[in-house]
């Protein structure tokens, strides 16, 4: 396990940047929501979120980058398969910083749960959840916690 | 024919997947290896903070000081720890004495949990405005597709 390293600590009467202290507050208020919304989603291990997270990303970047924000697509259960994105297991460890052999294990075990599906190609990509009400829940709990994040920032003064 | 899915829905998971992806780092960073570590991380660290945050304006001593009196910050019990987290007592007692056989949480004179002081680091510092930056990223994302 990695111990934590702690920098020599300063003259307690140092002055820090004052948009650190109510940042750090608010983020420790965001992740403490969004920490629920990862496990709720991807379950208790950090790699298979992360990968999941990246997977993700690979899979909505190519068509959501191009999209206008009247497009079909946005009301669409499931885009088409072929404007969706895939991602190879080793960019994923490439971008995620997981070892090639765990994102090799845990994509595996990803794949059986359901999360993911291997392409022609042997990329990886999502299964579609988006029409899931409990998906949907999370999202909107997860958008209102930003904006919750947003509120308290700024009432520090900070934008 | 089939329900379409509410518009707001599919720009929502676009932005939180990007913040996500950024934010993963800087949980790595500030609270460790493991889902339940930083959940419990998060929790100490929020008690520390909420005793002295709520009624701090933003020109008080406490934004500006890069270290804060003992008798300032707050600290909480393994016990709420586990009622506020959801995690079984036995999975937070293990779990806070790893994290601070690591330093990343210490044990105070009434045997409540208290959250290392980090803010003198730079390194923590900058993940946090990085972080911040990441958040901001988020809403020019969403509004793009005019979410609000």
């Amino acid at each position: 396990m990695t111990q934590l390293v702690l920098k020599p600590e300063q003259d307690a009467q140092a002055e820090i940047d004052p948009r650190i202290r109510p940042i750090a507050f608010g983020l420790v208020e965001l992740l403490f929501d969004l920490t629920f919304f990862i496990r709720e989603l991807y379950g208790d291990d950090l790699d298979c979120a992360q990968i999941m997270i990246c997977v993700n990303d690979a899979t909505m970047r190519p068509f959501m980058e191009r999209l206008p924000a009247d497009s079909d697509v946005l009301r669409m259960r499931a885009p088409p398969e072929e404007i969706r994105g895939s991602i190879s297991r080793r960019m994923i460890a490439e971008k995620t910083g997981i070892a090639r052999e765990t994102v090799r294990r845990k994509v595996a075990m990803l794949i059986e749960a359901g999360h993911l599906v291997a392409d022609e190609e042997d990329g990886v990509r999502v299964v579609p959840r988006l029409h899931d009400p409990q998906t949907h829940r999370l999202l909107e709990a997860g958008h209102a916690a930003i904006k919750r994040y947003m509120t308290l920032v700024r009432s520090y003064g900070i934008d | 024919m089939e329900a379409e899915l509410d518009p707001r829905i599919r720009p929502i998971a676009f932005g939180i997947v990007g913040l996500l992806y950024d934010l993963i780092g800087f949980m790595r960073i500030a609270f460790g290896e493991d889902l339940e570590s930083a959940l419990i991380m998060i929790c100490v660290t929020d008690a520390t903070m909420q005793k002295f945050m709520p009624g701090a304006s933003p020109d008080s001593e406490v934004m500006l000081r890069v270290k804060l009196d003992e008798s300032v910050r707050g600290s909480i019990s393994r016990r709420m720890i586990a009622d506020k987290t959801g995690l079984p007592r036995e999975t937070v007692r293990r779990k806070v004495a790893q994290l601070v056989a690591r330093n990343f949480l210490y044990v105070d004179a009434n045997g409540a949990i208290r959250a290392t002081p980090r803010l003198h680091d730079p390194e923590l510092r900058q993940a946090v405005i990085d972080a911040h930056e990441s958040v901001k990223t988020y809403q020019r994302v969403v509004s793009s597709y005019g979410v609000t």
